[in-house]
């Protein structure tokens, strides 16, 4: 009975979102010891539970069935990102990949301010940088919802904590999309030109 | 010890940096009375912020409002810059920093602390320890086994020969100068081995950049990779500096070390010649400073295992490289899109959570019905509720209410509180409003007038509330 509802609260924690390790450490191991039976539970709703141990984190992912016969209706919403959220996105997970190649630290930690100089080089120099500053942190808003960025609390200037979760996310299947994208818009460009 | 060296050692190394530097004097007791005294290795941000800002206070109710201009977050961050005194790290959990000393600054600080004229430098227990350790290498360096027996059947002639002198009488315990002479060495070294610590975990984390460096830059073939990292590893572990840590960590992880330990100082320190050193005795809390500072040394040869198993993974490495390639291609084609950002953006990704938002779960609107007080009867009664949050007063300046008082009776004879609020409105709720019957009743030319009441309106978080309040007239 006990280990049952163990199991039902991580699969309530799942549906809430990414289970970490360091954050939900119950059902984290919870998840670890019954990954087969949680699996295929979801198996039936056309879900997967993605699991990285060593990044130390694990959430739903939508199983593609577009193809099949008679496709599964996407129980987890495609989240439509603007141009300049994107690009927080992809220099985030630039920096926590180069992070975790100088240092043993285990967490990344970067202050707003950083991530407006990170940012600044490729929006065109406006001359109201109080606006341009709004508009950045608007993003940085929209990216922390998203759960890539925690808000540090107790700093003195604004700090966040880039979550490992932004690795699976951003995979190398979703940058090259993004690539052709502006591969796309990159041509669209130079013909108006 | 060139004239380069030390030319260079004067711009570069931290350690004679913080000496030479004007503010020495803040830093180093600063840094002493929180890092080295209690003999701590990590102060969280909030605390060394406030611990700061109370010697800033006290320097400068000394010493004037000029001297250290700079607030205590500046010099913060000053200190941390490139980790050159101060190391700021973020724990395991948690939101907030911790910061260290750097091996360079603690290098400084035995380096000040030596200088200091001691009451009594004790020069037999020294050379005793200077015998002690040459008797011991020739004891044990030699490998013939004749030799070490003649050795030890001499160190057993010498304890018949003292057994013998005691049964005689002749028993000479230590003087107090000797007991005292002692323990202040043991103290001493104790002291300087935690202070390396710092170095050999500097030392330890040098090597893991090292090691990721090469992982992410080298274009060779993952053996030859790995064949040096290996190497790397194989020799600090053969080092001088790795084998003598590896036995010191032995040594004191053994459970009966440590239960010896723990009685030689319960024993020692009750001794009467140490009254006076026993109190602020470093030795007590040497034995954790001296864990800690073995297993923060440990978490990092850990860590660098771990990097090491995804190295070798072949799909983590492949993945990282190729990420690394689109992410340059995506900041390639935004800098050349920078003047025409592109409109109507049409990217999505997966989100990391299912939606659900079911329409049947959410209730109907439900009107609350109007409560029915017929029938309740109503007693008097006392109830105890602790209303002082309404009357906070803690942030509210009464010199400034004063003033505002003042000015305002330059102009007129009279005026009513009212008007004084009319002119300045409440931001600090009705312990300001409070506040003005104490400014006026401290300064005595103020009538109240219980007769008759005034309506003061407050802004209390966005919404109007009103009191009434009797009539207050301050004068000249």
């Amino acid at each position: 009975m006990e280990r049952r509802n163990d199991i039902s609260h991580a699969l309530v924690a799942l549906m809430k979102g990414v289970v970490y390790k360091d954050k939900h450490p119950k059902q984290w191991t919870t998840i670890l010891g019954a990954y087969a039976a949680i699996n295929s539970h979801f198996a039936q709703v056309g879900l997967e539970v993605f699991l990285d141990e060593s990044e130390g984190f694990t959430f739903l992912k939508q199983v593609p069935n577009e193809d099949e016969v008679d496709p599964l209706p996407r129980l987890i919403p495609k989240r439509p990102l603007g141009f300049l959220t994107s690009l927080i996105c992809v220099l985030l997970r630039k920096r926590l990949a180069e992070h975790d190649a100088s240092t043993s630290e285990p967490r990344l930690i970067i202050s707003e301010e950083d991530i407006f100089d990170m940012v600044k080089a490729f929006i065109p120099e406006k001359t109201n940088e109080a606006k341009l500053h709004d508009d950045i942190r608007r993003n940085i808003a929209r990216v922390a919802e998203m759960g890539f960025l925690d808000e540090l609390k107790k700093a003195e200037e604004t700090t966040y904590e880039v979550r490992r979760i932004i690795k699976a996310a951003f995979n190398a299947d979703a940058l090259s999309d993004l690539a052709n994208l502006l591969e796309g818009y990159r041509n669209y460009a130079a013909a108006i030109a | 010890m060139d004239y380069e060296y030390i030319k260079s050692l004067k711009v570069n190394n931290p350690a004679l940096r913080i000496i030479s530097s004007d503010s020495a004097p803040l830093l180093l007791s600063f840094f002493h009375q929180v890092f080295i005294e209690p003999n701590r290795r990590s102060i969280p941000h909030e605390e060394i912020l406030s611990l700061l800002e109370d010697e800033l206070f006290r320097l400068r109710e000394i010493y004037g409002e000029d001297s250290h201009k700079m607030s205590a977050k500046q010099y913060l961050v000053l200190w941390c810059d490139n980790n050159s005194y101060l190391s700021k790290r973020y724990p395991e959990r948690g939101d907030e920093p911790v910061y260290d000393l750097t091996p360079s600054v603690a290098k400084a600080m035995e380096w000040i602390a030596d200088l200091k004229p001691k009451a009594f430098v004790g020069t037999e227990s020294r050379l005793l320890t200077v015998f002690n350790l040459l008797r011991e290498i020739r004891s044990k360096a030699s490998d013939s086994p004749e030799r070490r027996i003649q050795e030890l059947e001499r160190t057993r002639d010498e304890i018949d020969r003292e057994i013998d002198l005691i049964n005689k009488g002749g028993y000479q315990p230590f003087s107090e100068t000797q007991i005292r002479e002692r323990f202040i060495e043991a103290e001493e070294t104790a002291r300087r081995l935690v202070a390396d610590f710092r170095q050999v975990e500097q030392n330890v984390r040098d090597l893991d950049r090292e090691a990721r460096h090469l992982f992410v830059t080298t274009d060779a073939p993952k053996g030859d990779v790995l064949e040096g990292v290996f190497e790397r590893r194989e020799n600090i572990t053969a080092s001088d500096q790795g084998r003598s840590f590896r036995a010191f960590w032995e040594f004191l992880m053994t459970p009966a070390r440590q239960q010896e330990l723990t009685e030689l100082l319960e024993g020692i320190l009750v001794l009467e010649a140490l009254e006076d050193l026993a109190k602020n005795a470093f030795l007590p809390d040497a034995k954790y400073a001296l864990l800690d500072a073995g297993r923060s040394v440990y978490q990092t040869t850990n860590r660098l295992a771990d990097q090491l198993r995804r190295y070798i993974d072949d799909r983590v490495h492949l993945e990282n490289k190729r990420i690394m390639e689109i992410i340059r291609d995506i900041e390639q084609k935004s800098l050349e899109l920078k003047n025409n950002p592109p409109a109507d953006f049409n990217f999505s990704i997966d989100d990391i959570k299912p939606e659900l938002d079911l329409t049947m779960a959410r209730t109907l609107h439900k009107a609350n019905p109007p409560e029915d007080f017929s029938g309740v009867m109503i007693e008097e009664g006392v109830v105890e509720i602790d209303v002082s949050a309404l009357f906070s007063r803690e942030d509210i300046d009464y010199g400034l209410l004063s003033d505002r008082v003042n000015q305002l009776l330059r102009d007129y004879d009279q005026i009513t509180l009212p008007e004084v609020i009319n002119r300045y409105p409440v931001t600090k709720g009705v312990g300001e409003i409070i506040a003005y019957f104490e400014v006026g009743h401290d300064s005595e030319r103020v009538a109240v007038n219980d007769e008759t009441r005034d309506i003061i309106s407050i802004f209390v978080d966005g919404r109007e509330r009103k009191l009434r309040v009797p009539r207050l007239i301050f004068t000249r």
